[in-house]
């Protein structure tokens, strides 16, 4: 059962090169957090995939155990844990989140 | 720049969990400066959001512990020392973690900030 959903979930990682786990959807975020990295990734233009884990309760269980992280939205870039809300604002303030989106050769637009 | 536990936490119903988050990372990562918020009451209404409130708080922490750890790490040590919290009810934790120095930086290049402030 739980190696079923960490099994889904290694997949959505490894499909979507930015894979966003959130509350909602890109278009109709639930939760003020989840709007926020969504509005960051829309900023700059870069092509992300959304899971909503308020549709799936499994999901919603899995995904904090998979990245042993206990907050929802959560952020992966080439299969890697970036963070939550905090963590990719902070990095989109300073730079490093677009540096991060180079390095990992994922199209984006420079903020302005 | 040591903060006064009391200082600006509102009083009533969401002052327990906040003691206790403030007890156990003063007792994880002495800090040199901690505040805990209760944000609860701007969430209300929201999923998880709960009648008693006390689910979602703010928490500006500095401390030596965060030296060379990446963001990921300093926030994991973090919800691991508030693991029995997030079990009993807490929703969302808005966490800035810097070091002594990061906390400085920030400090001098926030806007307004007035040298020697």
């Amino acid at each position: 059962m739980s190696d079923d959903i960490h099994g889904r979930i290694q997949a959505q990682i490894d499909e979507a090169p930015v894979m966003l786990f959130m509350k909602g959807t890109a278009m109709f975020p639930q939760c003020g957090f989840s709007a926020r990295v969504v509005q960051i990734l829309s900023h700059l233009h870069v092509p992300f995939r959304t899971a909503n884990v308020l549709e799936d309760a499994e999901l919603r269980e899995g995904i904090k155990q998979f990245s042993n992280w206990p907050t929802i939205p959560q952020l992966y870039v080439k299969g890697e844990f970036v963070g939550g809300c905090d963590i990719v604002t902070e990095m989109f303030q300073s730079g490093e989140l677009e540096q991060l989106l180079k390095e990992k050769d994922i199209p984006h637009q420079a903020a302005a | 720049m040591t903060e006064q536990a009391t200082d600006g936490r509102p009083t009533g119903r969401g002052a327990g969990r906040a003691a206790r988050i403030e007890a156990s990372l003063a007792a994880a990562f002495s800090p040199a400066a901690l505040s805990v918020t209760d944000d609860s009451a701007r969430h209300a209404g929201h999923a998880g959001a709960r009648p008693g409130g006390e689910t979602h708080y703010s928490v500006l922490m500095v401390s030596e512990a965060f030296r060379g750890q990446s963001r990921v790490a300093r926030s994991r040590a973090v919800h691991e020392a508030l693991a029995a919290e997030f079990e009993g009810g807490l929703h969302a934790l808005a966490l800035r973690l810097l070091t002594p120095e990061e906390a400085d930086a920030a400090v001098r290049s926030a806007p307004g900030a007035k040298p020697g402030a």
